[in-house]
């Protein structure tokens, strides 16, 4: 692995917790539940949001330390 | 096709900006997932978002005057993950407009009009009329204070167009004024263009082979991501119900659709329309106002792809790789003089109103059944062969 | 990278590049010919697209005594007409295998993406395809198992 690629490789990481946290955050609200659910609600998107946003993160760093390979034409 | 120099330069410095642009970007992104090269894919996803989470608030909606805004509180505060929902429909409205004009202005700028790409051109500009009256109905459905201030603006913008105006604020009211028919109608009028913008990007895609209909996931995942946690951030919110008669002063408006009402401040109506009917036509114009002089393209407008038939072999190859499905294979109609004519079965024509001259097809066919008019192979070989001995 | 690869007088590697007229503008590096003044080694051929170029162009010029091919499409995913530089990058690569049997290297056969503005990129590009070819050029002067030379066969000769 090049320093490079060890970099990208431990931004995917940090991504990967952030990720997991966001997870971790909408079963804790399930769990937790409440009488006033409506700032649960909104606390999930914006969780299952921020999920979106490390994957397609995480995506991109795959493909730069390049474990993804290019697009090939289409025919 | 003359033109005067301003429009050229223009042009020409715009794309320089464009280009320069994504050069930034490709320094971040590897050139492939450059989401200024997807700006049609990313609008085409915003689309698709905007219709599931359309057909979920449809299950909630009132199209009443009494029920109207009542119906949109209830699915905003009681109904799980309501207001979320509406949220994604408000910011992907607002992503999907933001998606089509980029797409419009980046094709603009970088030539992609040329030849025969008119077609997705037109259709697009009829895209973005439907797109944008259906954000405008949209507005007026949440039937707030600013819903309503937008519906009697838009009548009074409609009733300023000339002979056919008063017919076409009959339609949009359902009647004379303001009655139980019109919510109806402007639900009617949000859904029914929404789904014809179906069938009009049939037509958008209609010349491509392999459309790029999507963009990469990772841009697919990072945009749905930005508009869902900006939904859940920053809910959207009506104002207070609509009473009509009573007329607030002042209100936010969305600069992506509600631009021309915000124009009736400064303008009277007819300008605006005048200004909307103008920019609409001159859009059309656009695809035949070159950059340059048709002679002075050089290899870029060498003339429509001409099959040698008595060197096809019917391989399907050029038909493959055309990416505007200008190509297509037909039965071979004649013995044919030739050994390849005598022993195919297919025969490749190209469909003049769809090549764009780009040659891909010479590129495929390996059997040299194919020539552009203004840039032969003996020309290339004749040039290589210069280029090799010099 | 050997030291005294400039040195060694071999003489300047003969490369043909095919430029899409989409991508890189050439018209203020090179002259009339098509010769470029930073190198005066390399002609290069203005095509509509990547796509246009057959590869068995590719393989005549090779033939005709060029050291190195390349071709010059526009950035990934920002092709003109759509597809030109994805379905050219994969035709050389097939073209390399090939030539690989006849004991060309695939060096010799390179693909660029520059868009038009970007000719220092470009620059730096055919640099370095230069500097590789030159040492290919004079390690394989040992051994010779370099495509048969018939530079002074006009192309057109061998027309099928």
């Amino acid at each position: 692995m090049s320093p490079e690629q060890k970099r990208y490789a431990s931004a995917v990481l940090a991504l990967s917790v952030i990720g997991l946290a966001c997870a971790g955050l909408i079963v804790a609200g399930e769990v937790m539940g409440s009488p006033e659910r409506r700032i649960f609600w909104n606390l999930a998107g914006a969780a299952l949001g921020g999920i979106l946003i490390v994957y397609g993160l995480i995506l991109l760093l795959l493909r730069k330390m390049g474990m993804i390979g290019p697009r090939r034409a289409e025919r | 096709m003359r033109e005067t120099g301003a429009y050229q330069r223009i042009l020409t410095a715009l794309q320089r900006w464009t280009l320069r642009l994504d050069a930034a970007i490709n320094r971040v992104y590897p050139s492939d997932l450059n989401p200024l090269y997807y700006t049609g894919g990313l609008t085409n996803l915003f689309l698709f978002v905007l219709v599931l989470s359309g057909i979920f608030i449809l299950f909630y909606y009132v199209p009443s005057l009494g029920g109207a805004h009542a119906s949109v509180t209830f699915l905003t505060e009681q109904v799980p993950y309501g207001g979320l929902i509406r949220g994604i429909h408000r910011y992907a409205a607002d992503a999907f407009i933001i998606a089509a004009l980029l797409h419009l202005f980046r094709n603009w700028f970088t030539d992609r009009f040329l030849f025969a790409r008119d077609s997705p051109w037109i259709s697009g500009m009829f895209l973005l009329l439907f797109g944008g009256f259906v954000g405008i109905t949209g507005y007026i459905l949440v039937w707030d204070v600013r819903g309503l201030v937008v519906l009697s603006k838009l009548v009074e913008l409609l009733r300023a167009i000339p002979l056919a105006g008063d017919s076409f604020a009959w339609i949009v009211l359902g009647g004379v004024g303001l009655s139980e028919e019109t919510l109806p109608r402007i639900l009617l009028l949000h859904v029914g263009p929404a789904s014809a913008m179906y069938v009009l990007l049939w037509w958008h895609y209609v010349r491509l082979r392999h459309p790029k209909v999507w963009p990469p996931a990772t841009w697919v995942l990072t945009s749905l991501g930005l508009i869902i946690l900006l939904a859940a951030l920053v809910p959207a919110a009506s104002g207070e119900p609509a009473v009509p008669g009573v007329r607030p002063t002042t209100f936010w408006l969305d600069v992506f659709y509600l631009l021309p009402f915000w124009l009736l401040n400064v303008l009277p109506p007819f300008v605006i329309v005048a200004l909307i009917g103008v920019l609409f036509v001159a859009g059309f114009a656009i695809p035949y106002l070159n950059r340059e002089a048709p002679e002075a393209m050089g290899p870029r407008h060498t003339g429509v792809a001409q099959v040698i038939d008595g060197n096809c072999t019917g391989c399907e190859l050029c038909y493959y790789d055309c990416p505007y499905d200008a190509i297509v294979m037909v039965p071979s109609p004649h013995p044919g003089a030739t050994r390849a004519a005598a022993n195919r079965k297919l025969l490749a024509a190209v469909i003049d109103s769809r090549c764009v001259e780009c040659g891909i097809c010479i590129g495929a066919c390996p059997f040299e059944a194919l020539e552009l008019p203004g840039f032969l192979e003996s020309d290339v070989r004749r040039r290589v062969a210069e280029a090799v001995r010099a | 990278m050997s030291a005294g690869a400039q040195g060694t007088g071999v003489a300047d590697p003969r490369v043909v590049g095919f430029v899409c007229d989409w991508a890189v503008a050439t018209a203020e590096m090179a002259d009339a010919a098509g010769r470029l003044r930073a190198f005066p080694s390399v002609v290069l051929i203005r095509v509509p697209c990547s796509g246009f170029i057959r590869p068995a162009w590719l393989e005549d010029a090779l033939r005709a005594g060029a050291d190195a091919v390349f071709v010059v499409g526009c950035p990934y995913g920002d092709c003109l007409n759509r597809e030109g530089n994805y379905l050219m990058r994969e035709r050389i690569e097939q073209l390399q295998r090939r030539l690989q049997r006849r004991k060309i290297e695939p060096e010799r056969l390179v693909m660029l993406a520059h868009g038009l503005h970007d000719r220092e990129a470009f620059l730096a590009d055919v640099a370095e395809l230069l500097r590789r070819l030159r040492r290919l050029v004079g390690s394989s002067a040992a051994a010779p198992a370099e495509p048969a030379r018939t530079a002074a066969v006009p192309v057109e000769g061998g027309e099928r």
